[in-house]
């Protein structure tokens, strides 16, 4: 059909990993999604999801056990579309001995990239991924995140229509955690299309434009941000140090109870403003600091939790 | 569109015809017409190699940018240099010896230099040519190369000619110390050997080193392709234990030979599943024996070249083949 507007296509993507003899294992089953050109595409999971296994059978570094795919309108794994891609890898690997401007040559010279155009190019490269006055290190001299930046100014070195990023931020710096995000959203800005894992829900939120949540393998929801992050009509309450009395007292206004996070954040949900109110101030008057009181737009983390931990996510 | 569909079907009209001369030039070879076999078989090969890369159109520009970083990469490995320092003090050492008379002492010269050059080359090639691919795929470097506009076949056969130029330049500096120990022993050996009327010339024994050292390369490339063909399907361990292997078999592949054709019932009787697994050997080993001609440098026995034309196409031949199996073997890897 190859409708126009279509990145990548799966179709019931499935890869069986054999574990010794008899034993076999699903990375990614069943995986069936279409990534629209010109979005970031969030790949989130837990670890172990299945989220490297979808990038390489995209990638044509392993093959599908059954079903299919098509990356910009070409079949997996044909080198027609490597030409206009870009790939950032888990934890990156390079030669060790090179330094980043030979490492960018040789990898340059593989897309058939030459002469000025190529000097130039990794320049402005390594200026981007702030590793221009670390040039002449060699790759066994750098840092993890030095690596992860040299393996994005890698990925674009062809000016890619699609890229792929393993873990982006792993490793990086809050510097570079916003560098990273400033590529990618440059990257949309010019109309390529961004695939994206990550397991850094907070990272992902505000960047993707549609999202898939993997877990153990399998999808498990798929759509628009704003879609996934809907929740209805009601309001809600977030607030840290809510007390086990507290709790008591609204347990008949409230709709429902998200369990503090890490933070100490819990959500108090309720139908309507009114009672959000009344709950914000039940909770404040028992010595809970309220953070804030609005309608109720989950953040992906919690969606995240919800569909991961099995309980429909809406 | 139609006229790149056109150009495309007149390419490919003239790799076929290409292959055609080439298989009717096989043909011509194997009947040996007016001895010219050696003629007609590289063309052929020259022809099958231009076809081939009509119809496949490789991206050379690829396959040569993996073959150069392979060689600076193989370079900087330390065993390199490890052998490099060992070949080079062997035949230095091969010079000390002073034996009885002029003759054993060149024989020894000439054994001892080509051996330890051969020795060395192989410990190279073994071990460069099982682990050059494998270290790749652990380290997972290969990964973003084949994320890359770079097909696997191509990968396959940059590594495989990093891997034998590497050998060659290699090679290149042990022949060099050779002949310049060589250069400073041999006249005065021979002139002594000349003096008490023995048929020797010092250009011809000069040239035999040469052929020797030649056959000594192609010899190294059936061996690097054996390595790295069977890393591509398991561990850098398991190659190189299998390339020696292959290598000590192939020495003695005409006892194989022997062994297929033996017919001699009144000395024994072998059993024929024996003999049918002799001459499947046989016939699936490379002949390393033949690309060892120090026996007939020392007996002084000409060497011809186009013995040794022969003997190193069977080795491109053989390689050729191996690199092929490579390629089919690394396209089914997963990473
Ligand atoms: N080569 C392999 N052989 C066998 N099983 C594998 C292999 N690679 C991955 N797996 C399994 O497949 C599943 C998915 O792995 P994958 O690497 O795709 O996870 P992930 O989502 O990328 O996780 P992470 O967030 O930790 O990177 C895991 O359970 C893993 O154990
Ligand atoms: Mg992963």
């Amino acid at each position: 059909m190859g409708e126009i507007g279509i990145a990548i296509r799966t179709e019931g993507l499935t890869k069986v990993y054999r574990i010794g003899i008899r034993g076999t294992h699903v990375g990614i089953g069943d995986l069936t999604v279409e990534v629209p050109e010109g979005e970031i595409y969030g790949l989130v999971g837990p670890n172990g999801a299945g989220k490297t296994t979808t990038l390489k059978l995209l990638l044509g570094l392993l093959f599908p056990t059954s079903g299919s795919g098509e990356v910009l309108g070409l079949p997996l794994g044909s080198p027609d579309y490597k030409a206009r891609i870009g790939y950032v890898p888990d934890g990156p690997y390079f030669y060790d001995h090179l330094n980043a401007p030979e490492l960018l040559r040789f990898y340059g010279a593989l897309f058939g990239l030459t002469g000025k155009v190529l000097e130039q190019r990794i320049a402005e490269l390594l200026e981007l991924v702030g590793m221009a006055d670390r040039a002449h290190f060699r790759v066994h001299e750098y840092s993890k995140g030095m690596r992860q930046r040299v393996a994005v100014a890698q990925a674009l070195l062809n000016d890619p229509d699609l890229i792929f990023l393993d873990e982006p931020t792993a490793g990086l710096d809050p510097m570079g955690a916003i560098q990273m995000r400033n590529i990618v959203l440059d990257l949309r800005q010019r109309g390529k299309t961004v695939f994206l894992c990550s397991h850094l829900l907070k990272d992902m939120e505000p960047m993707c434009d549609r999202v898939a949540i993997v877990s153990r393998g399998a999808l498990k929801l798929t759509g628009p941000i704003d879609e996934v992050l809907q929740a209805g009509a009601g309001y809600r309450v977030r607030a840290t140090g809510v007390s086990p009395e507290t709790r008591r007292k609204i347990e008949a206004v409230v709709t429902g109870i998200v369990e503090p996070d890490a933070d100490g954040v819990a959500v108090l949900k309720a139908a309507d403003q009114k009672r959000a109110l009344e709950v914000a101030n039940t909770a404040a008057g028992d010595g809970a600091q309220v953070l804030e009181v609005g309608p109720d737009r989950r953040t992906l983390e919690e969606v995240f939790i919800d569909v991961v931990e099995g309980q429909a996510g809406d | 569109m139609d006229k790149k569909r056109g150009a495309g079907v007149a390419a490919r009209s003239l790799a076929i015809m290409l292959l055609l001369v080439a298989i009717g030039l096989v043909a011509l070879a194997v009947l040996n017409l007016q001895g010219l076999r050696l003629l007609f078989g590289s063309l052929a090969l020259l022809l099958v190699g231009i076809a081939a890369a009509i119809l496949l159109q490789p991206n050379f520009r690829a396959i040569y940018r993996v073959a150069s970083a392979t060689f600076f990469e193989a370079r900087r490995r330390r065993f390199m240099n490890v052998i490099l320092i060992f070949a080079v003090i062997l035949v230095g050492l091969s010079s000390f010896f002073a034996t009885l008379s002029p003759s054993a002492e060149l024989n020894m010269l000439l054994d001892i230099g080509l051996g330890s050059i051969r020795l060395c080359g192989m410990l190279i090639a073994v071990f460069l040519g099982a682990r050059l691919i494998a270290d790749e795929v652990d380290k997972k470097t290969v990964d973003v190369i084949l994320a890359k506009p770079v097909r696997r076949a191509e990968f396959v056969i940059g590594k495989f000619l990093g891997a034998w130029i590497t050998v060659t330049c290699f090679l290149l500096v042990m022949g060099v110390a050779f002949f310049i120990v060589y250069q400073i022993k041999a006249p005065q050996l021979v002139a002594k050997m000349q003096a008490v009327g023995m048929a020797l010339s010092l250009e011809e024994t000069s040239a035999n080193v040469l052929k020797a050292t030649l056959l000594i390369l192609f010899e190294m490339m059936v061996l690097t392709s054996i390595a790295i063909t069977v890393s591509t399907f398991a561990s850098w361990i398991f190659s190189a234990v299998f390339a020696f292997t292959t290598y000590f078999a192939g020495q003695l592949s005409s006892y194989f030979h022997h062994i297929a054709t033996f017919n001699d019932k009144s000395v024994a009787i072998i059993n024929p599943s024996i003999k049918m697994f002799s001459w499947v050997i046989y016939r699936l080993l490379p002949h390393f024996e033949f690309f060892d001609i120090r026996e007939k440098l020392l007996t002084h026995d000409p060497v011809y070249w186009e013995m040794i034309g022969m003997t190193a196409g069977h080795g491109v031949l053989y390689s050729l083949v191996l690199v092929a199996l490579a390629c089919v073997f690394f396209s089914y890897r997963e990473f």
